[in-house]
């Protein structure tokens, strides 16, 4: 309250009493302001009052009624933000995903492709059985409506598990073929894949991703303050329900796939059967991955079991033999990369 | 104009500078846990008006020869500087993600000078983070005033950086004191600026010394003590499970406890040399840290931020303010009567700061 205050001491302070506004300092003195003006007027409190007719309560009182307005406004955007979120999105993602163009989505894919080449690369053992594991892949896919060629490959990593890329290539890894007992396991598998490619998962998972999560990194920000951490959470959560969703909706569809080539269904059964209870068996621990990627696997056993319809195998027994040589090249070197992928 | 109430100025003319404070950390208890339900409210929204709320609090407690400060900043100005960097950052690099995904994995080579732009950024996050703070407190009604460029800024710090790397970190000291004379060499009270003049008091390289070589030790001390468990899971193929994970965390947060004891000491010795380089008129500066007591105000925050989830982060801020008043000493007169009003400043603040997370209040 110096510089300004000197320039005017000749002609006075001449504020209007309703656009003075008190702020209570730690001495207990007022500071009063007008407007935007930078000048500061420091006045004992009680003599303010009685000057002003303004009462201790009154001006506590000013103010509270913006806060509560800010408030209200900023927990309506919240919650509209949050409703985009979590109901939003998700319910627009699959019209969303059945509308991008197939050749969108195909490019998309083929760059997920490529970029996964590092971290699983291709097994290249015997060829005649990756002609199989193909050739079963590409027989489901014609059971199915996918609007992209089924192209199953067979993938080097250290764990038990499948993924369905956009644009219609699934790879299966290598100690999931050796973890299987037949070929109807498998079968039950890449039906599962199939029904995400066909009802074009990846894609809404990206639609989703894009709308959700975006939207949710845009308003929470980089920052690391208190509940910044919790909302991501919740949105990780969210992000859990919908997956969850999805694989179930992908093993309705693979039950009716395999019936509709005549495949038995115990396969899905007992695959599921065994993921559930891995705890019991050392050797497949490493079935974590598929645990976490794919959840609950004791209800969807269950669900596999109760539709359990008997059907010709899926393949002779000779080709079964042949199949679980893909990745088995007899003198190489356990694959070193431990890198997943969701 | 002013000449009717000072005195003509003469060389020795001004004030003595006193710091004086009167924080309560724990008053602000109240204050951060209704910041934090609000912020659960509205989706991480109200951490603008929050943020302004403690700084405001923080900032009356705060005086100087028996006048508070005041912190005049607003919610508004804040979560406007948000939007503008989430626009003007955040959307060329989801074009970039996107055109990555969708058209052609070439674009990926665009990320090399998007990264290197991005730590120019950051540099010019925390200059105009300086900038808007410096403009938003206020003394005796007069603002203060950082002058300079945020680009310029952001480059010298994209280069000290490089420098930094190329020498394995033996640049650190030299850089920090060469940023910190831009930041205090372009401050002013009101017309009135600060200047810097590189003290020399305190020595940097020998505390840095320590620490440098106790951060070597430690992290080669954490990769040993980690390489069995790895050769472990090498040998059963097995994925890393629970307890696996936890033991990583563990080596890493004894690690990152290790560093923050042996930097300590250096730590206090840049904060004691900094206050030391700062003139004001012909006042100067003194701030008596000490390492230990710096560590204990370190430990005592973390402790604090992670047993309340973060919760309690402004006693924490608050706690280091006092810390920091509570030691800051000066001598000799400072021009304070002859400040003249400084202009606005920029009309928002922070965006790139809380974008980035880098924000150094």
């Amino acid at each position: 309250m110096r510089a300004q205050a000197v320039d005017d001491a000749s002609v006075g302070v001449d504020w209007p009493l309703a656009a003075v506004r008190e702020t209570l300092r730690n001495d207990g003195r007022y500071a009063l302001t007008q407007g935007e003006d930078d000048a500061r007027l420091v006045v004992d409190a009680e003599a303010w009052r009685a000057a002003s007719g303004r009462s201790h309560r009154q001006i506590a009182k000013r103010g509270r009624g913006r806060e509560w307005a800010l408030i209200g406004g900023l927990a309506a955007a919240g919650l509209a933000v949050a409703a985009t979120v979590f109901i939003g999105v998700p319910m627009a993602a699959r019209p969303l995903a059945m509308h991008t163009p197939p050749k969108l989505e195909a490019r998309f894919g083929a760059n997920m492709e490529a970029q996964l080449r590092v971290p699983f690369r291709p097994c290249k053992g015997d060829p005649e059985a990756a002609e199989l594991l193909s050739d079963l892949g590409y027989r489901l896919g014609e059971a199915a409506d996918s609007p992209f060629e089924i192209r199953v490959r067979a993938v080097r990593a250290p764990f038990v598990n499948a993924f369905a890329l956009p644009g219609g290539a699934i790879l299966v890894t290598g100690p999931l073929i050796e973890e299987a007992r037949g070929p109807d396991e498998v079968a039950a598998v890449l039906a599962h894949e199939i029904a995400h490619v066909e009802r074009r998962h990846a894609m809404q998972a990206a639609w989703r991703a894009m709308g959700a999560g975006l939207l949710l990194d845009a308003v929470v920000g980089g920052g690391s303050g208190a509940g910044q951490q919790l909302i991501v959470l919740a949105g990780g959560f969210a992000d859990h329900r919908f997956s969850r969703e999805l694989e179930a909706e992908a093993d309705a569809r693979a039950i009716e796939i395999l019936q509709a080539e005549n495949i038995s269904t115990k396969g899905m059964a007992d695959f599921f059967g065994r993921l559930a209870h891995r705890g019991d068996d050392p050797r497949l621990r490493q079935a974590a991955e598929w645990f976490q990627t794919h959840p609950n696997t004791a209800g969807r056993a269950e669900r596999a079991r109760r539709a359990i319809r008997p059907g010709q195998p899926s393949m002779s027994e000779r080709d079964w033999a042949v199949m679980g040589r893909v990745c088995r090249t007899g003198d190489e070197a356990k694959p070193k990369s431990r890198n997943t992928v969701r | 104009m002013d000449g009717a109430h000072t005195p003509v100025s003469t060389p020795a003319s001004g004030e003595t500078l006193t710091f004086g404070q009167t924080i309560a950390p724990g008053s602000l208890i109240g204050l951060s846990l209704k910041n934090g339900l609000l912020n659960i409210i509205t989706l991480t929204l109200y951490r603008f008006w929050g943020k302004t709320e403690v700084r405001r609090r923080v900032w009356s407690h705060v005086t100087l020869n028996g006048e508070p400060f005041e912190y005049t900043g607003r919610g508004k100005e804040l979560f406007l500087g948000f939007l503008t960097a989430m626009l003007l950052v955040g959307v060329p690099y989801l074009a970039l993600i996107l055109a990555i995904q969708f058209v052609s994995p070439l674009f990926a080579f665009l990320l090399v000078p998007v990264y290197i732009a991005v730590i120019v950024l950051v540099g010019m996050a925390i200059f105009m983070t300086w900038r808007y703070m410096a403009s938003r407190t206020v003394w005796r009604g007069v603002r203060f005033q950082l002058r300079g460029k945020a680009g310029g800024y952001g480059w010298t710090y994209l280069g000290y950086a490089l420098l930094n790397g190329v020498t394995l970190g033996w640049f650190s000291p030299a850089m920090t004191m060469r940023l910190a004379a831009r930041i205090w060499g372009g401050m002013s009270y009101g017309d009135q600026p600060v200047s810097w003049k590189r003290a020399n008091k305190h020595n940097l390289y020998g505390p840095f010394a320590i620490a440098w070589v106790v951060g070597l030790i430690g992290y080669f001390a954490m990769i040993a003590a980690m390489i069995p468990m790895f050769m472990e899971m090498g040998r059963s193929g097995t994925e890393p499970g629970a307890m696996f994970i936890v033991r990583v965390y563990g080596y890493a947060f004894v690690y990152a406890l290790v560093i923050v004891i042996a930097s300590a000491a250096y730590h206090a010795a840049v904060m004691r040399e900094i206050a030391a380089s700062i003139r004001f008129g012909d006042a100067s500066l003194a701030l008596d840290v000490k390492g230990g007591a710096l560590l204990g105000l370190s430990l005592t925050n973390l402790l604090i931020i992670v047993l309340s989830l973060g919760f309690l982060q402004p006693v924490a801020m608050a706690r280091s303010a006092k810390f920091m008043i509570e030691r800051l000493t000066s001598a000799g007169v400072a021009p304070l009567d002859q400040a003249q009003q400084a202009p606005r400043g920029p009309k928002t603040g922070e965006g790139l700061a809380d974008a980035f997370d880098v924000s150094p209040f």
